[in-house]
């Protein structure tokens, strides 16, 4: 008796001719999510992927590969020996401690060479667990245990399926440049978009001593998270107190908090244009913050070609914390450490700043922010999560 | 870059005579005192001469010594193991507005159950006025904790006086004191002051974290906290930390011989920053001003986050902290601050330095020298306007 994960696919089987692209790029992100256990096989077989492994890493399996985006849902089985009998035994020994009212058995056949059609198997196991187990009963629709049979070469045995969050395979949409800032919301719009293939490269603008050394390692434990679900984080850490302050000293107080942010953009777009990406991603949100208006989110995209994917943008807060909840990055997001949204932050922010005053009010910065800004993308820390 | 430490109420440097001894204990006494072989003879004896070196510090005996985890553990201890054993509820306790938390945490704790406690407010220097004390504790005070030296402020409160104070009114009552941020800096006569129960620690004296110690008065019964096998006599089960209180003990015998030169010394340091900020400096408070320990001392920068000065420091290889280490994090805790009544906009601005023997005169004028250019520099970015000119 060996032990097997079984993955299901849904979307990405029906992307026609880059179907295998698709599959072989699943089957390599699945590798490498299991890498640190040693008994993990990945196999492709038709419609399918099976991941062989023992029976003392399943549980801790189980748990990595159900973050892989491109998964519908994973069932734990067991292989044997395609023999009735043998099936027979194996499925009321697994089933003993279950506890269940109604039931079912799915059989499939696929080695045509087996003595039985799928319908006769079916009747034979089901009958089988109606003999052993009392007051049960069979239902077709919706049981509480689905027993599940598929006899091929070897058979597969298995009765659970556990949900997964779909998607596709990261990597599958090209790269896109995140910025992140250590709170609730830049882990979610990451999590997000590489829910639809895309590999973050993250960005995080430290502005030490206006923020500490731990929120800085607070965005790198953010990241380290959210590289479960995307197999690898690359992550520039970009000193940004330089630039802070001149644009603090040198630009209207009302409007340093947007003018902090498009020169946020402006170094993000030139990193992710270093490593080859699309686009760029926030975690902005409308109207969450006096940033965040339309004028707001306008007057920061005025700054950069690329397009800005704003994953988060139609969502309220307490949806968002549903899903950092679930990702398991709220816990660190909450951390009380201070970050760079939440100092030099204007007693009376502009709500909604124009272009044009942007663009006037950014003149005196423009005969010294080069220099700066080539030295800060020189001078990033890179982490390779 | 060499770094200067002043952070010396959060923790201190182990002294390298206490690394030593510690090393040597931990490579060949390393037996389980409670053994009944000759390994386990010679860790029970080496408790004992430790235990019996601490408690001289106080004019406390032996058996008068408990061996704890740390402050905290002590404090719990004391508070918990008196109020737990007083029957019926028509008692009362008794502390302060500017105790640490791991006092205050757990008074507050008793209050929640329904239990009358008061707090002794203090005044704006930080001390706890006698008055407080007489209006507050009464015949059916059970314990009153009074720390000796706040850990925020540094100030520093009269033991003796208070002592005499509230056994004239309630003999019965537990006198007890955290003297954490006392002990080994000012001088503790433990009888003198009537005191039933004392708090102190290693790690604030060149010694080891998570060791401290409880005095308690001979013949006060005290309910234990821990139970198990049996150690400590009864007191505090849990296989004793040999090689921490053999480092304890000797932080101890090297401090207890030089309290009055290392108060001159640390007082001439704090004087000169005092003077200078007095002097020189612009929107800044010093708090505590009056009666406070010659190792603590709070500045207030109005127009400036504390965080982000002491972030600008340590990059300067200078280590101060913001209020107490303790409870830094958690923004709302100013309660000290709040207490003596310093206005919101100096208390955000609050760093505490802390000193040593080892800082030297050169370093205090280095960080005068760093804080003023610094506090000038954050309060240009944020475009602060001084407004009072002293």
């Amino acid at each position: 008796m060996r032990h097997v994960i079984l993955v299901r696919y849904g979307e990405i089987s029906l992307k026609g001719l880059n179907r295998r692209y698709f599959i072989d790029l699943l089957a390599k992100n699945i590798r490498a999510t299991l890498q640190s256990l040693e008994s993990v096989k990945v196999q492709k077989i038709q419609g399918r992927i099976i991941v062989h492994i023992s029976e003392e890493e399943l549980e801790s399996g189980l748990e990595k590969i159900q973050k892989v985006f491109g998964i519908v849902s994973v069932s734990p089985a067991i292989v044997i020996e395609s023999d009735f009998s043998v099936i027979e035994e194996t499925m009321l020994e697994q089933i003993k401690d279950e506890k269940f009212e109604t039931f079912r058995v799915t059989a499939k056949r696929g080695d045509k060479n087996f003595p039985m059609q799928s319908p006769e198997i079916g009747r034979r196991l089901g009958a089988a667990v109606l003999k052993t187990v009392p007051d049960i009963k069979v239902v077709m629709k919706n049981p509480e245990l689905n027993i599940c049979v598929e006899v091929r070469e070897e058979t597969y045995l298995y009765y659970k399926a556990i949900q997964c969050n779909g998607g596709l395979p990261v990597g599958c949409s090209g790269k896109s440049a995140v910025l992140l800032s250590g709170g609730i919301d830049s882990p979610v719009a990451t999590w997000m978009m590489a829910k639809r293939g895309i590999e973050p490269i993250g960005v995080h603008f430290h502005s030490f001593p206006f923020t500490s050394e731990r929120a800085k390692e607070k965005v790198v434990d953010l990241a380290k998270i959210v590289s479960h679900y995307t197999g690898h984080f690359k992550l520039y850490v970009v000193p940004f107190t330089e630039i802070q302050t001149k644009i603090v000293e040198l630009c209207p107080e009302r409007q340093t908090t947007i003018i902090i942010r498009r020169y946020m953009m402006r170094i993000a777009e030139a990193i992710a244009k270093q490593n080859g990406a699309l686009s760029l991603t926030t975690g902005e949100s409308l109207g969450q913050v006096a940033s965040q208006t339309q004028e707001g989110l306008g007057a920061t995209n005025d700054v950069v070609n690329l397009p800005v994917f704003r994953p988060l943008i139609g969502m309220d807060k307490q949806e968002i914390i549903r899903i950092a909840e679930k990702i398991g990055t709220f816990e660190t997001s909450i951390l009380p450490y201070e970050d760079c949204c939440t100092i030099f932050v204007p007693k009376h922010p502009e709500t909604k700043p124009k272009v044009e005053n942007m663009k006037k009010s950014e003149i005196p910065m423009e005969a010294v922010v080069e220099p700066m800004i080539k030295k800060a993308i020189e001078e990033a820390e890179i982490y390779k999560l | 870059m060499d770094e200067i430490y002043l952070d010396n109420a959060a923790t201190t440097k182990p002294l390298n005579e206490v690394i030593e001894v510690m090393c040597d204990h931990l490579k060949t006494n390393y037996g389980n005192p409670s053994s009944l072989h000759s390994k386990g003879f010679k860790a029970e004896k080496t408790v004992k001469s430790a235990r019996k070196k601490i408690a001289e510090s106080i004019q406390a005996a032996p058996e008068e010594i408990f061996f704890t985890s740390g402050g905290s553990e002590s404090d719990n201890t004391i508070i918990r193991g008196i109020t737990d054993l007083a029957r019926g509820k028509d008692y009362n306790l008794v502390t302060t507005v500017i105790e640490h938390p791991a006092i205050l945490e757990v008074y507050k704790a008793y209050e929640t159950k329904g239990i009358d406690v008061r707090y002794l407010n203090v005044q704006q220097n930080g001390q706890i006025a006698l008055e407080e004390i007489k209006q507050k504790v009464d015949q059916k005070t059970l314990i009153c904790s009074i720390m000796g030296v706040n850990n925020e402020i540094g100030s520093v409160n009269d033991l003796v006086v208070f002592g005499k104070t509230i056994k004239a009114i309630n003999p019965h009552c537990v006198f007890h004191t955290d003297y954490v941020q006392g002990y080994m800096k000012i001088p503790l006569n433990v009888k003198q002051a009537g005191l039933d129960a004392v708090t102190i620690c290693a790690h604030k004296i060149g010694g080891p974290k998570g060791i401290g110690a409880l005095y308690i008065r001979k013949g006060l019964n005290v309910n234990p906290l821990i139970l198990g096998g049996g150690q400590e006599k009864g007191f505090r089960s849990g296989t004793e930390n040999v090689p921490s209180i053999v480092g304890f003990a000797k932080a101890v015998e090297i401090k207890n011989s030089s309290i009055n030169d290392r108060f001159e010394k640390v007082l001439k340091l704090k004087n000169r920053m005092t003077v200078y900020f007095n002097e020189k400096g612009q929107d800044v408070k010093i708090n505590g001003k009056d009666h406070s320990s010659p190792y603590i001392l709070s500045l207030s920068f109005r127009g400036i986050k504390a965080e982000v000065l002491l972030h600008a420091l340590e990059a300067m290889g200078i280590y101060v902290s913001t209020g107490s280490a303790c409870s830094s994090n958690k923004k709302k805790h100013q309660y000290v601050l709040e207490a003596i009544g310093l206005e919101e906009s100096y208390r955000e601005g609050t760093i505490r330095i802390s000193f040593s023997e080892d800082n030297t005169e050169e370093e205090i004028d280095q960080v005068i020298q760093k804080i003023e250019e610094t506090v000038t520099q954050l309060r240009l970015l944020t475009k602060y306007r001084t407004k009072e000119k002293k």
